[in-house]
Order: structure tokens, then sequence, then C-alpha cells
């Protein structure tokens, strides 16, 4: 299969989409002719022309409530905010317009927009264009929640996205956009709430989301070097989120260190290792753990800022405390 | 700020060190360099230095004692202290408003360097739910691990271990050796008809167990010929319900009461239970259960080999279960 870069898997996501529905329109900052920062939609403001790919001023809140508002009334807007930071600034809109349109309006509405933006921290981007917020969105019932961990998790969770009928923030890892991965050439979506497992373990389960799927593959190649059968799993939407399929794997494992990097405390692995301590108690062996970014503004400094996120070494050292039965003290 | 010396890690794997001797005393000036105190590692007997400049307010271990490495030593303060200590493993801050403790004053001793997380005092047993519904399934009891000293907290891994710990543990239920069983059964109408027929014809009303506490005296003395005085304890699930002494020597309704505590046998009546059978600890003398099944009674003599003969057992249940189908057999 050919591989292409995650960058690549959103441009033509974007792109076949486009042809397919002509409701569809991408709006943000540096959209057209910039191809944003990243590059990524390079070649569609070519295709489609600026009125299906809206450069607008430098002004979040308002065109993310010009996108809700056209959701509302027939197209299907695809925003593009540039740096996953900037979630801040365009809250309202999201979360108390968008998130809400279904249910106030007592379904005679709907708001069907994707938000695209990023997390990810370690590209010496310093704490106000590192984070990762996706716990905040995931926190407000109406809002669905996909993290591709691969380009082809990007294409296929993209095109699901827009096609959903209710608002959905995809978030991707800036640090992945030139990553490659085997991407069909023939159409395919992946449905949202079906995890991935990508590894088969029996000793522990590893559930990463985003760019910690492959800290969780490669400290499980770690471990399998000692002995210890690591299973990992790609939610690949937090909301909705696969709990059956995470469930089966604590029961079979009885062991689950949950990796996001996300900010650990109130985060996405606190809610995923609860719901496994609630559900499985009776089968686990130990607590399912957390494994977050360090409660700090991610640093500028790259010695500082690279001690901040999990990586496979610290997973595959906190996988081996949960063999070797040591008690472990929650940080 | 007062400078906290700390027993060093002076090699690999090294989780305590025993301090040789003292080289200053409190109240003591001393520099940095200045060696403190000796300490012996497995390998080698080293000169530690002070590490900084100022007087010995404390010394917080003795010579001849093995500390936990990290375990404060002796305080080094920048002022000639006012009340230098010679105090074992006190703690520090205790100091400011506490009076100089004599050197002889028992204390308390240091804490230990802990590995994994000693179990709570107060008799819990730490273990994994896995572990614990593992044990609860198998009807395993995790108290027997602890007994066993086996380390906590227990994993589905210590479950194997406890499956393989032989039954009677140290803290475990003291099984009697050689604990026997005879099971028989004998038609409830014996016991029915004899009671209605009392009733009617004489108009005594007695309980079952009366009549059975009898019977089982009587079956008893014919087992065993030289029985002299035989006490029937009467119990049910809820315990001793009283006892009779010579139940087959007396009339029915002049049994005469006994002390429970030194009992024969024990005449336990299931017969208004669910249970059918059970097989308890700590059963000092033979015990013969009577459990109702529709129209038969259920009969069972738990015995030990000290209480009993089998020959003994046999006709004690024999003559029992006779007596209870057909009563006339008690006057024979």
């Amino acid at each position: 299969m050919r591989e292409i870069t995650l960058s690549q898997a959103v441009n033509e996501a974007l792109a076949e989409e486009m042809r397919r529905d002509p409701t569809t329109f991408i709006i943000g900052e540096d959209v057209a002719e910039a191809g944003t920062p990243f590059k990524i939609l390079s070649g569609l403001v070519e295709e489609f022309g600026t009125s299906r790919v809206v450069d607008t001023p430098i002004a979040e809140p308002g065109f993310m409530g010009l996108a809700v508002g056209a959701a509302m009334t027939g197209t299907r807007p695809i925003v593009d905010l540039m740096f996953g930071d900037f979630i801040f600034l365009i809250m309202d809109q999201l979360c108390n317009q968008a998130a809400k349109t279904h249910y106030m309006s007592g379904g005679k509405m709907s708001a069907p927009l994707v938000l695209r933006t990023n997390l990810g921290a370690t590209r010496r981007s310093a704490a106000q264009h590192s984070q990762s917020l996706h716990a905040l969105v995931a926190h407000i019932p109406g809002l669905k929640v996909a993290l591709p961990s691969s380009a082809y998790e990007a294409k296929g969770l993209l095109k699901t996205a827009i096609r959903d009928d209710n608002p959905v923030v995809i978030f991707e890892d800036k640090l992945m956009y030139q990553d490659k991965a085997p991407v069909p050439e023939e159409e395919f979506l992946i449905p949202f709430g079906e995890a991935n497992i990508k590894r088969d373990g029996t000793d522990v389960t590893l559930i990463g989301t985003s760019s910690m799927v492959q800290v969780c593959e490669k400290a499980a190649d770690l471990l399998a070097a000692e002995g210890i059968s690591a299973e990992v799993i790609d939610p690949r939407t937090i909301v909705p989120l696969d709990e059956a399929t995470l469930l089966a794997s604590a029961r079979k494992t009885s062991r689950v260190i949950v990796v996001d990097e996300g900010h650990q405390s109130f985060g996405v692995t606190a809610e995923i290792a609860s719901r496994i301590n609630e559900k499985a108690f009776y089968h686990l062996d130990a607590p399912a753990l957390r494994m977050g970014a360090m409660d700090v503004p991610v640093p500028f400094s790259p010695a500082l800022e690279d001690i901040t996120v999990p990586t496979p070494e610290g997973v595959a050292d906190t996988a081996r405390k949960l063999m070797s039965g040591e008690m472990i003290d929650a940080a | 700020m007062p400078h906290e010396v700390i027993m060093p890690v002076l090699g690999m794997a090294q989780d305590s060190g025993l301090l040789v001797t003292w080289q200053k005393a409190p109240g003591d000036a001393v520099t940095a360099e200045d060696v403190l105190f000796e300490v012996e590692t497995d390998k080698s007997t080293m000169e530690v230095p002070a590490g900084a400049d100022g007087y010995i307010s404390a010394l917080l271990a003795e010579p001849g004692e093995d500390v936990p490495t990290g375990q404060t030593i002796a305080i080094i303060s920048a002022e000639k202290p006012q009340a230098p200590t010679m105090q074992p493993a006190a703690k520090p801050v205790a100091q400011a408003d506490t009076p100089v403790t004599k050197p002889d004053a028992p204390a308390p001793r240091p804490p230990q360097a802990r590995k994994a997380e000693a179990p709570a005092g107060d008799g819990r047993v730490l273990a994994s739910p896995k572990a614990r519904r593992l044990a609860h399934q198998a009807g395993l009891d995790l108290n027997r691990l602890v007994a066993a000293g086996h380390p906590q907290p227990y994993r589905a891994v210590d479950i194997e271990v406890l499956k393989d710990l032989p039954v009677a543990g140290r803290n475990g239920p003291d099984i009697a050796p050689g604990l026997f069983q005879i099971t028989a059964s004998a038609p409830r109408a014996g016991t029915d008809e004899f009671l209605a027929w009392m009733l009617e014809d004489g108009g005594i009303s007695i309980a079952a167990t009366a009549l059975w506490a009898s019977f089982a005296a009587g079956a008893m003395r014919r087992a065993v010929p030289d029985a002299g005085d035989l006490t029937v304890m009467l119990s049910d699930l809820t315990g001793a319900t009283g006892a009779v002494l010579n139940p087959d020597k007396t009339r029915l309704l002049h049994q005469v009461a006994a002390p429970t505590d030194a009992a024969d046998i024990v005449l336990r009546d299931l017969t208004g239970s669910p249970i059918t059978g059970l097989r308890l600890s700590a059963d000092a003398t033979p015990v013969l259960s009577i459990a109702s099944d529709g129209e038969w009674l259920r009969l069972s003599l738990d015995f030990t080999t000290g209480q009993l003969d089998d020959a003994a057992a046999i006709a004690l249940m024999s003559g029992f279960a006779e007596r209870l189908a057909d009563p006339l057999h008690h006057l024979l």
C-alpha cells in the first residue's frame, strides 16, 4: 500500500469531501494561499476557489461564530484553528452555541461543523502554542472528539467528521504532520467510537491517544524484550469512547496504563482510568494508572520540555512496576 | 539554616550503615572537612567529613547503631547551640521546645527504610480486587497467606501460592486428626406416631428432642458397655439448648437437667432448618445430627478416634436409628 504523510492524508480527506458535498467549505487563518503554517491545505484553494477556502482576519471568535451560524443554516463548515491553544478564544461559539444547538432546538436544528486543530508539545513552541487541550471540549456534552494517531486515522476520521450532523473537534498532533503511514487509495471512513487494537498482548494494556499511540508501541517493544506482553489500544475517538473494547482488554490483562499528552490532572487519562477502575474493578490486579503531561505550563527550554511528556521509557518503567506488584503511589 | 548530616550511601545497594564512632561531641566546633564519624559498610569502614562549618547541635544516632541510609544522624548549626544534645533517633524539630533528653532515655526506633508499603496495622489484608475475587471464588482465605508470612499486597499470582498452602496453616482452624462420620436414615413416622400415642393415650406432651435424647443415651450405653453416667447435650444451629443426665434411665417427663459443659454426646437438632448436614470445627464430643428430609430423618454421627472406636460408633448409630424407626426397640 502507498504511504503518505498525515498532512497529505488530511488534504486528501478535505478534497474528497469537498468534491462530494458542495455545501462544505474551509474557513480560518492562512488557509488559502498560505495553506496554513503546516502546509496542510496546499492546493485546495486552487481547486475550490476562495469562496470555499475562506481566509479570515486574525479573529478566531469572529470566524468561529460565523461558521456556527453557517452550519445552522445549511452548510458544513470545516474550521481551521491554527493552534489548539487558541481554542480558549472560541469556547462560547463552540461550547455554548454549536454543542447545544441540536439539544436546545429540540432537534429542529443542528450545527454540522468540523473544527480541525492540533495538539502536542516538544516543538519548541513554548507554553502558548504547545498545549493539548482536547479534554476541555471532551467535557462538553454535544461535542465529539477525534484524536487521529496516524495518516490513516487522520483521513478516515476526518471524512467521518465532515459527514457527521453535529459538531466534531479533531485534534491532529502537530509533530506528526510529516509522519508517513500506509493509506489506501480507495475511499474509506473510520467510524467513531471504535477503538483499534494496535497490538495484542496479555500482561498489561497500554491505552494511548494521538501521538501517544506511538509512545505506547515503542514501550511495548521495550517490554517485549523483557518478556512482558503489552496490548496497545488506540481509542481513536474519546467522545464517543469505545468502552467495551477497553474494558475487555482490561479484564484480559488486569493491568492498564492510560497515556495521553494532555495534562494529567482532571484529564482524559483520569476519565478513562476511572471508567476502567469502576467497571473492571474485580478483574484488576493493580489500579488503572494515568500517564499524562506534567501539570506545568509547557516549558520553552528543550531539555525541560522533553521531560514533561510521557516517553516510551517512562511508560515501560511504569508497566514494569505494575507487573512486579510494586505499590503504586498515585502521582 | 542548620545542616543535617545523613547516613550516606557508600556502596551500591546499601540500605544502612553501621555507625562505628563519633569523632566529635555535641557542642564541638567543626569545619566541613573535619571527620565527623566513622561508618562501616559490608565492604569497608570509612571516615565521613562533617560537610558544613559550625557547631554540633545534635547527634541523633549512637555508636553501634545500624542506621538506614538517608536518615539524619547529626545536626550542625551555624551558632553555638545553647543545649547540644546526644539524642539517638529523636526528631530534630523536637529540640526547640523540649528539654535536653537524657542519654539513657528510651528512644523510639528509627523508621525502617521501606521497600513495599507495610501492611496497614489495622488487620486489613492488602490485596488487589482480582486477587480477592479469585480467592473468594476458590473459597480460599487470604489470612492464611498472612499467617504464612507471604508479603503483601497480594495479587492474582499470589493466589496460586495460597492454593498450594497446606490447609492447616499456623492460624488455620484446628481440624482434629481422624474425624469420621457415619450417616443413616430413619422414617420420621416412628417418632411422630410415638409422640401422638403418648398424647392420646396418656395425655402427655413431650418434645421430640427429649425422646431422641433418651434414645441416644440408650444406644450409646449399649455401644459402650462401661459408659457410666451419660450426659446428652441438646443443641441446634444456635448452640447448646440444654443437657440431660442419663435420659435413658429416667422417665421422659422427668429428665434430669445437667450442666452443658461436660457432655458425652451432642444431639444436634437440624429438623427446623434447611440444613441437612454439617461438620463444624472443634467438637469435643461425638455429635449426632438429626435433619428432616420429607418422610425421613437423616442422621449423621461425627466422631474422632479418641472419642469412639469404629465398632462402637457403628453400634451407636445402628441402635439410635433402630429406636427411631421403632421406639419399642428402646425397651429391648
